[in-house]
């Protein structure tokens, strides 16, 4: 893990989250925004981590920002994950969210502080190699065991398509090539 | 505004520079971000991440590391590598295959102005070359095929390197527009080598002057060399060593950089690479530089490095090259054989070395900063203008065409090389073998093939479907993954950003422009989905794979800018299945034409005739192959069959000596083939399109027995060309043209051209030309669109649109999906639509799109307003006009029946004076009865419960009997209806048949008429806001289409007032400011009209086109002031022809006089009174009806035939052949019939009430208005008195002229240019 550069940009979620602390918070800038975390940026974000708030939240309040929603973060899979975190975290309808799975993400202060432990024995892990591993590798397991194959099952196509994944972001080049007639437009929205 | 520059080196700008490459390459595009956007690809070490530095806000390099691919290939080189490194090489070998460095170059292709090549080894990313517009520029840093060649002379495979290397560079050059040599020996080098029309300049290579550091310590007898590991600098090393070290043993050599590892060999010390700092001490403790070079190219970077830190140099010519540097002066010259003397005598002149060192730096100073050649260069590319070359068209195709054989690669080759006549091809499809060659040039230069490998994921599914069914589905497969595969996507979307327009060969490829929502025209060859319904039925996926099918079809004929049909037939299956279409447009298929020498001499080794079939592997032409070997080939022992093509690998025939399978052959052989057989066949009894191969073979000069089935699209050529015969006649036609003589070389010259393919590539290019630029834009907005129009209203404005698009406007068709429209309670209606609704084609800018119908039936309650209203309605109506001479059914009345008539709860009857009236029915349920007088006097009252019967004397005037329901019968009628009449007499006479308008308007003035109703509306239904066409809508997605893109449009058509579609299309176009063009077809002389949605419509219309005249002058009249008079056109150019007749009397059967009777069999087309007069006349002739049976009624007469709806040269047959025409219609808009029959020379009997006929005749011109009293005596006159027929057939003639359509046409065309303009 030590080998691995937290300023390179992740390929999946289970990647960005398998960053804790500050690594977290520039893997998630990185990720999310495409670029490095600004001092008062990553300070802001590393101590909210550091309170035990969720990672998911953190990501999706950078994916949520202006800035977020300009770059395309290339992750599969990502945004849908996220909102659905979101929901889970709501106080009330959240709780219907919750039920429908098996490791839900909460806000609640017992979560906080298990998220606030975690990310300490992370650091301690790094810092110490001493007794807290026990404790990172709980979360690892965790995430391996009950987080990580929802993800790749939410990941996997139910059935090959002949759609694409995602529109395509209309290129300013291809403008010219814009249907001109709106019958044609209309048409084309509908079948998309 | 700054323009981009996309460059390319084969190594990174990496920092701080290691060698002169690296420096040149950093320092001169920081000097050219000064003034452009520099975004620089550069190939980095194998492995890695993809990195993106930024050297500053405008030059951005991005490293793409090196693939496995790269590895292979330089593997591949190193067998016959001489010394030096060949990565270089082995870069531009690999890129022959697309990997990362080609995903970069095409993100970052759109947004360049102008492209750079550092070196020759990326060429071959540079996929758009020759073909974008964008000067390309060869900043050369050597001139690398001499260099290549110096290096890799091995003996085991020497030239294989030198081949590359040249070949890279050459075509690096031709595609240039400017090329940059580093010296004048290089820039000699490119013009022998290549003679590129470009200009070749001059860019040295140059230096950063560095601050002073102070004075410089040096050192006696210490001598420095910097190099990287270049091979020329190992070389010179290598003499350092094995020559100068020796025997200067009291000089210390210092050797800087790559070119020799680190470490101390007596007085040779190796420092290997160094920091600056480092570098820069060694530098000033040197004596002077020694550099004798031996090979080389370009020039060498450390000259300026050396003289910039003030280090005399020692240098032979070659190592002193491309600086103007002069021998003596900027340096002290080596000669390669008295090296060492040179460099001792050298070491010994303190003085002369320190005037070289204060000139060489003054020299570089003024000559050689990387500011003065960046800014030379800058201004140079700043000169190199984008070229404003005609922008090329991009087809797309699932697979290649080029490189196939059969129809569909045949058509799709031709249809591009037709267009590349006037217009340069992209053409882009996948390819199946991933090392394939990836990008070519074809049709002269005037194509460029780029072809996309499928991705694993995709091979693997075309290997399970073949593995899964016989019949290939890889255009399924092909059109799945078009949708993700990325590389494909960013192939296309860069190749998109150049083209003007996108063509999609099949719909397979669809995916793409659908993607990125871009247009394009779907350029079909088949109905795919009938065709693949067939081949895939007995697929074990058919469901799911013929839903594919029609996604893609349905998104190519729903979203392209136009189809292009291969026939009639196809184009009339698109527009009749799909919903949404495009403008359907025909061109024809044709061949590419026979190959080689033109030589039409049958092979005199035969003895017997040969007979031709070809074919691709397509399922028909397996069925038609399988016949031939089956059933003809036995049956026809005395005639060779041959078949060709790839359809032989489906069959698997018994071995006869008749029958050979020849296979897929090259052109020229199968041109030869075709030019030694006596004939082709075409036995096809199935498949969509047409077949390619008809074409083909009668450009051999063949002549083809064909199935009528096989010869779709070919109908118009002669029968001795095209001979057609059903398959059980096969034989019989094959011998008899095989026993006629004719001259195929005549044949194969009739059809040369016009049965080209490259002949539709130019109808493709004008069609584009046609379709592109901006152009006015209408929306009509009509309540059914069909082919042929369901009704004359349809027809006309149908026809005004598609004269509007002939003048180049675009109009897109809006309508419900109906080709039935029936009354609901007479005032409602019910849209129903069958699977299959085809709409005109063949119409250039003509678009359409059907909506969903609405599900519900029209509202039941709002019905029952109108209807409660209507007798209301009609007694006011009956107030206003002129009081009939006998007695009369007033109001209240519905139409009579086949047992009685229905009086509602208001019905007054009129009595001239005072008379007996009898009147027997029974009520619809208990009700209380009053009889009043018109002065309201009640006049009799009673319940009713049961049979009813009255029998009594009523006054003269209005009498009304109202009836009060006390409790109602069974029934869902919306009509207030009281008692059910079996008869109604006044003075034992009965009027309960009476027609109203026969009674009542007869024969009144329009204005009469039209006022009369104006006033009814005003009083009894604008009071109650009854509106009417909100109950006849069909589709609300219709109206909600309308209300949210009518912003788009310059203007709104639409037509008919009774429609809601119309209605509401007016009002929504009027709030957003759109003009608006309606053709309301008002019969103002029928009450169905008088609703005051209808007038509002009228009104809020920006002009309103209103027939006959005296309606526009009543209108006018009322305040309406956007009225243009507007009426009928006819076609004065048809002809009505013997044959046409002779096409009439073989439907007729018979050879009888007739009346005709033309149009739908609807009540109130007023037939029954023809074929009443017709009895009633003495002379009792025939009468011949045609027209759709709307009504079902079946007609007794024996003097009527009724031949239904006939096709257009049976009705001029019968317009030829009759009498005269008779038309009682009592309400039309136009009455365009009269007209055909006037131009048929015949006369016309119409009937005087219809106010639309007061317009078109005169009385005794050219026919009579007549009513249903006079008409049998018309009847007779005009049997009777040919001279009379005649006299009147003429001035039909005459009144024919006046409504030409094109007079029609050009005045709508210009009524909409006028418009425009007021949005």
């Amino acid at each position: 893990m030590s080998n691995r550069n937290p300023y390179h940009r992740a390929a999946s979620l289970p990647e960005l989250l398998s960053w804790h602390d500050e690594d977290f918070v520039r893997c998630a800038y990185v990720s999310i925004l495409g670029r490095q975390p600004d001092l008062e940026g990553e300070s802001y974000f590393v101590e909210r981590v550091r309170q035990g708030h969720s990672r998911l939240a953190i990501l999706w309040h950078l994916r949520c920002s202006a800035e977020g929603r300009r770059h395309n973060p290339g992750i599969r899979g990502l945004d849908r994950a996220l909102r659905l975190a979101a929901w889970q975290r709501k106080p009330v309808i959240g709780l219907l969210f919750r039920l429908v799975s098996s490791n839900p993400d909460t806000d609640s202060a017992l979560a906080r502080y298990r998220r606030a432990r975690l990310n300490a024995a992370t650091l301690e892990r790094y810092n110490l190699y001493g007794i807290s591993l026990k404790l990172g590798a709980i979360e690892a397991v965790l995430d391996r065991t009950l987080y990580e194959p929802k993800l790749e099952a939410a990941q996997k196509p139910s059935r090959q398509s002949s759609r694409p994944p995602s529109l395509a972001k209309i290129p300013t080049s291809l403008k010219h090539l814009l249907p001109s007639s709106p019958l044609a437009r209309f048409f084309s929205e509908a079948e998309l | 505004m700054r323009r981009n520059i996309l460059a390319f080196s084969f190594f990174p700008a990496f920092l701080p520079p290691t060698n002169g490459g690296v420096e040149r390459l950093f320092r001169l595009y920081s000097e050219l971000s000064e003034e452009f956007e520099i975004t620089l690809i550069t190939s980095a070490q194998v492995g890695g991440d993809r990195e993106v530095v930024a050297h500053s806000s405008t030059f951005t390099e991005i490293r793409i590391p090196k693939d496995n691919h790269f590895e292979d290939c330089y593997r591949d080189l190193l067998t016959g590598a001489g010394n030096g490194d060949i990565s270089g090489p082995a870069l531009g070998l690999a890129c022959g295959r697309f990997g990362a460095l080609h995903d970069e170059y095409l993100q970052h292709h759109p947004h360049a102005d102008l492209i750079i090549h550092d070196s020759p080894f990326m060429i071959e990313c540079d996929l758009f070359r020759g073909f974008d517009g964008k000067p390309r520029v060869y900043h050369s840093y050597n001139f690398e095929t001499g260099l290549y060649r110096s290096f890799h002379s091995g003996d085991r495979s020497p030239e294989k390197i030198e081949r590359l290397v040249e070949s890279l560079e050459r075509e690096t050059c031709v595609s240039a527009d400017l090329i940059t040599a580093c010296s004048n020996d290089d820039k000699a080098a490119f013009g022998d080598a290549f003679a590129p029309s470009a200009p070749i300049i001059l860019a040295p290579n140059g230096f950063s002057p560095t601050a002073a550091r102070g004075p410089s310590r040096r050192l006696p007898n210490r001598l420095v060399f910097l190099g990287s590991g270049h091979h020329p600098n190992v070389e010179a090393v290598e003499l350092i060593r094995r020559r100068l070290a020796p025997r200067l043993p009291d000089v210390e050599f210092h050797i800087i950089g790559g070119c020799a590892p680190a470490g101390r060999k007596k007085n040779v010390i190796a420092h290997g690479f160094v920091d600056q700092k480092t570098k820069l001490d060694i530098l000033d403790g040197a004596t002077a530089a020694v550099n004798p070079m031996i090979s080389g190219s370009g020039s060498s970077l450390k000259i300026a490095d050396l003289a910039d830190h003030g280090v005399p140099l020692l240098s032979t010519a070659l190592g002193a090259r491309g600086f103007d540097l002069e021998p003596g002066v900027h340096y002290l010259p080596l000669a390669i054989d008295t090296l060492e003397a040179d460099v001792e005598r050298a070491l010994a002149s303190t003085e002369k070395l320190r005037e070289i060192s204060a000139s060489s730096a003054s020299h570089f100073r003024r000559n050689f900063t990387w500011s003065k050649i960046g800014k030379d260069f800058a201004t140079e590319l700043q000169q190199l203008a984008t070229t404003p070359k005609d922008p090329p068209v991009l087809v797309l195709n699932d697979y290649d065409s080029f490189a196939a054989i059969g129809g569909g690669a045949t058509r799709t080759k031709g249809l591009c090389t037709g267009l590349s006549e006037t217009k340069r091809v992209i053409f882009l499809t996948f390819m199946d073998d991933p090392e394939g060659e990836i990008r070519s040039v074809a049709l002269g230069g005037r194509a460029l093939m780029l072809r996309v490998p499928k991705s694993k994921d995709h091979l693997a599914e075309h290997l399970r479907q073949t593995d899964r069914f016989w019949v290939s589905t890889a255009d399924l497969v092909n059109y799945r993954h078009a949708a993700t595969n990325t590389r494909l996507h960013e192939t296309f979307a860069a190749a998109a950003a150049l083209s003007s327009a996108i063509i999609c060969e099949h719909p397979y490829m669809v995916a793409l422009p659908r993607h990125f929502r871009t247009d394009f025209v779907y350029s079909s060859q088949n109905f795919e989905l009938e065709l693949k319904r067939e081949a895939l039925a007995d697929h074990p996926d058919r469901d799911e794979l013929l839903s594919l099918v029609e996604e893609a079809e349905r998104y190519a004929c729903g979203a392209s800018q136009f189809i292009v049909a291969v026939s009639e037939s196809d184009a009339r299956q698109f527009s009749g299945h799909y919903r949404f279409t495009a403008p359907i447009l025909v061109i024809p298929n044709g061949a590419e034409g026979p190959s080689g020498e033109a030589e039409f001499q049958p092979d005199s080794n035969r003895q017997q005739n040969r007979v031709v079939f070809l074919g691709s592997a397509h399922m028909p032409n397996i069925e038609a192959a399988t016949w031939i070997c089956d059933v003809l080939a036995p049956k026809m022992t005395d005639v060779d069959f041959l078949i060709i093509g790839s359809v032989c690998d489906g069959l698997n025939p018994k071995p006869r000596a008749n029958l050979e399978l020849r296979g897929v052959v090259g052109n020229e052989e199968k041109s030869e083939l075709l030019r030694g057989a006596s004939l082709a066949i075409n036995p096809m009894t199935q498949g969509s399109g047409s077949n390619v191969k008809i074409a083909d073979f009668l450009q051999h000069g063949l002549p083809v027995v064909s199935t009528a089935f096989g010869a779709r699209g070919y109908e118009d050529l002669p029968g001795t060309d095209v001979i057609l015969a059903e398959l059980d006649k096969f034989e019989q036609a094959i011998r008899g043209v095989l026993e006629s003589e004719t001259s195929s070389e005549q044949r194969a010259q009739r059809y040369a051209k016009s049965l080209s393919m490259e002949e539709g590539g130019r109808a493709l290019a004008k069609l584009l030309a046609e379709h592109s630029g901006e152009r006015n834009r209408a929306l009509y907005v009509t309540y059914r669109y069909n082919d042929p129009p369901r009704g004359g209203g349809e027809a006309y404005v149908v026809r005004l649109v598609q004269a509007l698009a002939g003048s180049g406007w675009a109009v897109d068709v809006v309508s419900p999906a109906a080709d039935k429209i029936d009354d609901v309670h007479r005032f409602g209606a019910r849209f129903t639509g069958e699977n299959f609704q085809p709409v005109p084609v063949g119409r250039p800018r003509i678009r359409s799109g059907k909506f969903a119908l609405d599900e519900e039936e029209p509202d039941q309650p709002a019905l029952s307003a109108i209807w409660g209203a209507q007798p209301a309605f009609m007694a006011e109506l009956v107030r206003n006009l002129p009081k009939p001479k006998g007695p009369a059914l007033a109001w209240g009345w519905a139409d009579p029946g086949p047992t009685g008539r229905w009086g509602m709860t208001q019905a007054g009857l009129y009595l001239p004076e005072e008379a007996e009236v009898s009147l027997i029915g029974r009520p619809i349920g208990k009700l209380w009865l009053q009889i009043r007088s018109e002065a309201g006097e009640l006049l009799d009252a009673m319940n009713v419960s049961g049979p009813l019967r009255i029998e009594r004397t009523l006054p003269a005037g209005f009498t009304e009997l109202l009836s009060s329901i006390i409790e109602r019968g069974e029934g869902e009628d919306v009509r207030p209806l009281a008692m059910h009449f079996s008869t109604i007499t006044v003075n034992g006479v009965s009027i309960l048949e009476q027609q109203f308008s026969d009674i009542w308007l007869g024969d009144l003035a329009a204005e009469q008429i039209f006022g009369a109703h104006e006033r009814a509306r005003i009083a009894a239904r604008s009071p109650r806001n009854l509106r009417l066409s909100e109950h006849r809508i069909g589709s609300k997605a219709v109206v909600s289409y309308v209300e949210d893109q009518i912003r788009d449009y310059d203007l709104l058509i639409t037509h008919n007032a009774v429609f809601g579609v119309a209605t509401a299309a007016i009002r929504t176009a009027k709030s957003a400011g759109v003009p608006s063009l309606f053709v309301p077809h008002l019969h103002y002389d029928d009450d169905f009209y008088h609703f005051p949605d209808v007038l509002e419509a009228c009104a809020d219309a920006s002009v309103t086109l209103v027939a006959p005249r005296q309606l526009t002058s009543f209108l006018q009249a009322t305040g309406l002031r956007n009225l243009v008079d507007h009426g009928p056109g006819i076609d004065v150019e048809t002809e009505f022809s013997e044959a046409d007749s002779a096409a009439f009397r073989e439907v007729l059967g018979r050879p009888d006089p007739f009346f005709l009777v033309l149009g739908r069999k609807a009540g109130a087309k007023g037939y029954t009174d023809a074929i009443d007069a017709a009895e009633r006349s003495k002379s009792r002739p025939l009468i011949v009806m045609i027209g759709p049976d709307d009504d079902g009624e079946v007609i007794r007469s024996k003097r009527v035939i009724y031949l239904g709806a006939r096709p257009l040269a049976v009705v001029r047959g019968a317009l030829r052949e009759c009498i005269g025409l008779i038309n009682m219609s009592r309400s039309e808009s136009f009455g365009i019939v009269l007209l055909e029959a006037g131009l048929a020379g015949k006369p016309v009997l119409a009937n005087r009430s219809c106010v639309a006929f007061q317009d078109l005749v005169e009385d005794g011109v050219n026919g009579f208005l007549v009513g249903s009293d006079d008409l049998p005596s018309r009847i007779d006159e005009l049997v009777g008195d040919e001279k009379l027929r005649l006299s009147l057939g003429e001035g039909g003639r005459r009144r024919a002229a006046d409504h030409a359509w094109k007079q029609v046409e050009d005045k709508f065309v210009a009524l909409c240019s006028g418009l425009v303009g007021q949005k």
